[in-house]
């Protein structure tokens, strides 16, 4: 494969050869100007995309399943480096929440009728700002820190679903999304942490607001989440 | 929305417990300095191998120098009684290094004798990284004919020139089978490998781990089943595993440090290594050749008699794209990779010069070659490999006249080079010639073969109407490798009155006059080289 993949660019190369080639040009100022700019530069921003689950305590009435439950995000992380251990930044995310209700007796989130599948959903935009500690020396990247900050978001929609399996026919389901449901919380905060080392982190969020209103008698889901970061730069 | 008391309690306790974690007390390593050696004795018959008393009395160099005294014992018991681990001592630097918490740290600190603390680089990558990898089980004999061809490796072949006598130290990831392989054979039957030693494990033994240095030490001296792969098969060995393998990803410069001082102690001539640091500790504002520990303990080496090799770097093609260290220090000889198929600089291959303008790398040898692995031989790439090609050539050319010290050496491997006096920041001087130690064998030039003409402001360059390269059908990938030979390259570059290029070419000859420039783009005291085939010629605006 190598061998035909180098006839062919010699191959190429070959065909041009009556137009003035040039096979190396270097201007050594630009390998030469001090880079100010980078990973461990004074600014650095860069996409990232985030996986977690949810973690705590079920409450009754308002038990989730777990396994079943996750958040995903993608959103946009600057820094600023103020010395050279400590930087300060934000994130701008967008945040999509799911949590499995389990389906059980016990159930009485937002009602006691049981579903093969039923969830409550929120798509947010969040912002984070966090103070990072930069652990050990590193030249121009990112490397060991830990992040400690706050966040809030809005949540820009709010919905409950369920699916019912027709057993019978075994052919077809009903899907029910409610959008914008009261009982859901549409502003929502709370701490996170990140440990970090290059590209990846982990991260561990709580949240002190309630997603469930009280007003409405529920218990509140789970408030940690815990996950994976991967910054792409 | 609601807002109580507890929630803002639990908030904080969450926080708090974050907190803690990150400030709880940590074991660290630490490089610790000594301001003096105040009180020590040294006898250098004591402690030198004869080699190496016998490299500094013929390079003038004074045996008994304050670099090599030994460390204060009593500085030494203080800091033992107050860490955690120590871990080892650099005459050179003076320091050394331990594992303390922060509290013994501080104690550590306030010791008058203390000159400065510093944490280490916890992060040592061979060259090999990742362009560096074995491509085919099987290998290409023009890759290994070239590999040699391309120094003249006959010239020193038939001179006898085959490092007898110079003593290689090369420090790398790990050595598997150098002791069963058979493309070393002839080092274990004659003894050639004069010492080892894992600086990573504290230990004799370094015939495991990345088998990086087995290709390495194949590049100054393998031969297998009868070919030869390195030039310096008769030169003697001292192996160092200094860097650590993929499952063990921190390890420190110190190792590096250490090994460079056992090296000297125990004679050795030249040091291979095929190793730099780059972003992950430094910025690229921090190439200039004394920041880093290695740097520093490259200098002193170099300062006592001892070639140092290293390869340039394989960050040609990333962002990085320049030098890593200890291949920026100015008496380090730095090695860049050239393309076997092309005849010139090899993509991946590090670009000078260093922070401080020098000429970075020095010369050149092939950056993808053909080397030993841990059971046979296989093409490789990797300025990893064109370094320990110069070191072997080096220990051939010093053994051809062992009066030379290892500076005089470097100037004549610089000069030895196809491209010099030309020389660029891809290429440096070119790839050594051996024609050039044994005066045997050299090619003569014609002086003719271009001409640079200055006329109403236009500097042209006109060739020899057979120096172009006329294109033609290609069948198969050794009629390509054939042609792409056959091109005749013109490299020229643009240098200011310091001799500091701004900018530099190689142009594919394809027309009489192939190149043009207009005076008026240039600076006075500016100097435009041209170089083809071994003839260099300029012109000073």
């Amino acid at each position: 494969m190598k061998k035909i993949a180098l006839l062919s660019l010699l191959a190429f190369t070959i065909n041009f050869s009556n137009a003035q080639e040039i096979l190396l040009d270097e201007q050594v100022y630009i390998d030469t100007l001090p880079v100010e700019n980078g990973q461990n530069g004074k600014k650095f921003s860069h996409m990232l995309l985030k996986y977690g689950v949810t973690l705590g305590e079920n409450l009754a009435g308002s038990n989730i399943n777990f396994v079943k439950s996750y958040e995903f995000g993608i959103g946009y992380q600057f820094k600023r480096k103020l010395t050279s251990f400590y930087d300060m930044g934000y994130t701008l995310l967008y945040n999509f929440n799911s949590y499995s209700l389990r389906q059980d007796s016990l159930k009485l989130l937002p009602n006691q009728t049981l579903h093969d599948k039923e969830n409550i959903m929120t798509n947010a935009i969040q912002l984070q700002w966090f103070n990072r500690i930069n652990i050990g020396r590193r030249g121009n990247m990112i490397k060991t820190y830990v992040d400690l900050g706050l966040y809030g978001g809005y949540n820009l929609a709010r919905t409950h679903s369920y699916k019912n399996e027709n057993f019978v026919t075994n052919t077809t389901s009903t899907d029910v999304i409610n959008k914008g449901v009261k009982y859901i919380d549409n502003i929502e905060y709370g701490a996170l942490v990140r440990i970090g080392y290059k590209r990846f982190s982990l991260y561990g969020k709580y949240r002190a607001s309630k997603l469930i209103k009280d007003s409405f008698g529920y218990n509140d889901v789970p408030k940690f989440q815990a996950g994976l970061e991967l910054g792409i730069f | 929305m609601h807002f109580n008391f507890n929630k803002v309690k639990k908030l904080l306790s969450f926080l708090l417990f974050f907190c803690t974690i990150t400030a709880y007390a940590q074991i660290n390593s630490y490089h610790v300095f000594f301001k003096d050696k105040k009180g020590v004795t040294f006898n250098p018959y004591n402690y030198f191998d004869v080699k190496a008393i016998e490299r500094r009395e013929n390079a003038g160099i004074p045996l008994s120098h304050p670099t090599d005294f030994p460390l204060n014992e009593q500085y030494i018991k203080a800091i033992k009684e107050n860490c955690t681990n120590f871990e080892g001592e650099s005459r050179w630097l003076n320091v050394v290094f331990i594992k303390a918490d922060d509290q013994q740290i501080e104690t550590i600190s306030q010791f008058p004798f203390v000159k400065n603390i510093s944490t280490p680089n916890r992060e040592l990558r061979t060259l090999a990284g990742s362009k560096d990898e074995y491509i085919e089980p099987s290998y290409d004999s023009f890759i290994l004919e070239q590999q040699l061809s391309t120094l003249e490796a006959k010239e020193f072949k038939n001179a006898n020139l085959k490092g007898k006598g110079i003593r290689i130290a090369i420090f790398d990831a790990g050595f598997p089978n150098v002791d069963v392989h058979p493309a070393f054979n002839h080092l274990r039957a004659n003894n050639q490998i004069i010492d080892t030693y894992d600086f990573v494990k504290n230990k004799k033994h370094v015939y495991d781990y990345s088998s990086h240095g087995t290709s390495v030490l194949s590049c100054i001296a393998g031969i297998y089943e009868g070919k030869q792969i390195g030039l310096a098969t008769e030169a003697e060995f001292l192996l160092a595993r200094t860097e650590r393998s993929l499952l063990e990803p921190f390890s420190e410069e110190k190792d590096w440090l250490l090994a460079v001082e056992w090296a000297d102690k125990n004679g050795a001539q030249i040091i291979n290594s095929s190793l730099g640091y780059t972003k992950d500790r430094y910025f690229t504002r921090d190439m200039n050749g004394e920041t880093s520990l290695v740097a520093q303990a490259a200098r002193i080496a170099a300062r006592k008699g001892i070639l140092v090799v290293n390869a340039a770097g394989n960050s040609g093609t990333d962002k990085w794209k320049i030098i890593g260290t200890p291949a920026d220090v100015d008496s380090v000889l730095s090695v860049g990779g050239i393309n076997p198929y092309s005849g010139y600089h090899i993509n991946f291959s590090s670009y000078g010069p260093n922070t401080k303008k020098q000429m970075k790398p020095n010369v050149s040898a092939l950056g993808h070659v053909v080397a030993a692995n841990k059971t046979n031989i296989s093409e490789t790439y990797g300025t990893s490999f064109a370094s320990p090609l110069v070191a072997g050539f080096a220990a051939c050319a010093w053994q051809s006249n062992k009066t030379l010290t290892n500076m005089q050496l470097f100037d004549e491997l610089q000069k030895s080079s196809n491209l010099y006096p030309y020389y660029d920041y891809a290429h440096g001087f070119g790839i050594p010639k051996a024609s050039y130690f044994t005066k045997t064998g050299s090619k003569e030039t014609d002086e003719n073969i271009f001409a640079i003409t200055d006329k109403e402001g236009i500097i042209s360059i006109v060739v020899d109407s057979a120096l172009i390269t006329f294109e033609s059908e290609i069948s198969n990938l050794n009629e390509a490798v054939e042609q792409a030979y056959m091109q005749n390259l013109l490299y020229t570059h643009i240098s200011d009155s310091t001799g500091f290029i701004k900018e530099y070419n190689v142009i594919k000859i394809s027309e009489v006059k192939p190149l043009q420039y207009f005076r008026s783009d240039y600076t006075k005291g500016d100097t435009i080289r041209f170089h083809i085939n071994g003839i260099t010629k300029e012109i000073k605006i």
